[in-house]
């Protein structure tokens, strides 16, 4: 009776390390699915929205001008913000706002990426803290699940001339 | 019942895999020997599982990838944490605060070492993990000591 319990316990511990590793391993390399919250990336991606994030193209330095990230927060590492990347290392980017009259530039130094919310008058993201490591860069948002309405891939970017063409 | 176990140990080596090839990298020592050691963080093992969530302590040695260039781990000591004043050696500032969520990094042979000198404080989020022993070549088994050389330490430390 005894050995039978334990035998049970130990077969479950097994299963629960088992499915913790690969639970482990698929959050780390391939995605997960995270949920949302602020402001700052609206219209395209509203408070509370659930979307589809991969790992991928961060292992394999795939990331794009133009796509939204999940970035580790650069002055609180237990935090993670979601950006939208508007300038790769080398590229010229504006870093005053939109509402500055006088216009100022610089390039992203090698290594970082410059990124901005899509909601820009409401969105804490590098023109307040400056260009983020690349390292930092947690995956990338392919896909919104929830809200039903809005299902589908994400849109480009409402700020278009925001990126700047060399 | 055979079948779950071999999975397991499938999935194991990928973790453990990670910590190797990340880690089996040419680390370069900046020290006064100045030549190549391969160090393996084993306590920092923890680290990588439970998700990096302890705060890193002063003087220990940190594996982190380089600000520069993502690709490349390097290896330095923290000198300074978040609040900490301290005196730079050829920063293009001579005092810095360290910012809130970052940590002052340098090699041990300052003047040879691409340091937070170089590139500034480094963001608390790209640390990876704590350097603990050198295991090759044999004859530099060490337990590698957290220590902080007298003449960098920190001009104010941030209270509690």
């Amino acid at each position: 009776m005894f050995r039978n319990v334990l035998g049970k316990t130990f077969r479950f511990l097994g299963y629960t390390v088992q499915y913790g590793c690969i639970a482990h391993c698929a959050f780390e390399y391939l995605g997960g699915i995270v949920v949302c919250s602020g402001p700052s990336m609206e219209p395209t991606i509203q408070n509370s929205d659930i979307v589809f994030s991969e790992n991928l193209s961060r292992h394999f330095y795939c990331i794009r001008k133009g796509d939204i990230v999940i970035v580790k927060s650069p002055n609180d590492p237990k935090s993670n913000i979601c950006k939208r990347v508007i300038g790769l290392e080398g590229d010229k980017v504006c870093t005053s706002n939109p509402s500055d009259f006088l216009k100022s530039h610089s390039y992203v130094p090698k290594g970082h990426v410059w990124l901005e919310g899509d909601n820009l008058r409401n969105s804490t993201d590098s023109r307040c803290y400056g260009p983020v490591p690349y390292g930092l860069i947690r995956g990338r948002i392919c896909f919104k699940i929830w809200p039903l309405n809005d299902f589908g891939f994400l849109r480009a970017s409402p700020n278009g001339h925001r990126f700047l063409d060399d | 019942m055979n079948n779950c176990w071999l999975q397991c140990f499938f999935f194991f080596p990928l973790l453990f895999n990670e910590i190797y090839s990340q880690s089996w990298a040419k680390i370069f020592h900046n020290d006064a020997e100045k030549f190549q050691s391969w160090a393996l963080p084993i306590s920092s093992c923890t680290n990588v599982l439970s998700g990096s969530h302890q705060y890193p302590s002063l003087q220990k040695q940190s594996v982190l990838p380089s600000p520069r260039n993502p690709e490349q781990k390097i290896i330095k000591r923290v000198i300074a944490l978040e609040g900490d004043i301290i005196k730079t050696i050829g920063y293009k500032k001579k005092y810095v605060k360290v910012p809130h969520g970052h940590i002052w990094v340098e090699g041990d042979h300052h003047g040879h070492s691409f340091d937070s000198n170089a590139f500034g404080p480094v963001s608390l989020g790209l640390l990876h993990a704590r350097a603990t022993h050198i295991l090759w070549p044999p004859q530099r088994w060490q337990k590698l000591q957290p220590m902080l050389p007298p003449e960098r330490k920190p001009l104010q430390r941030e209270q509690e």
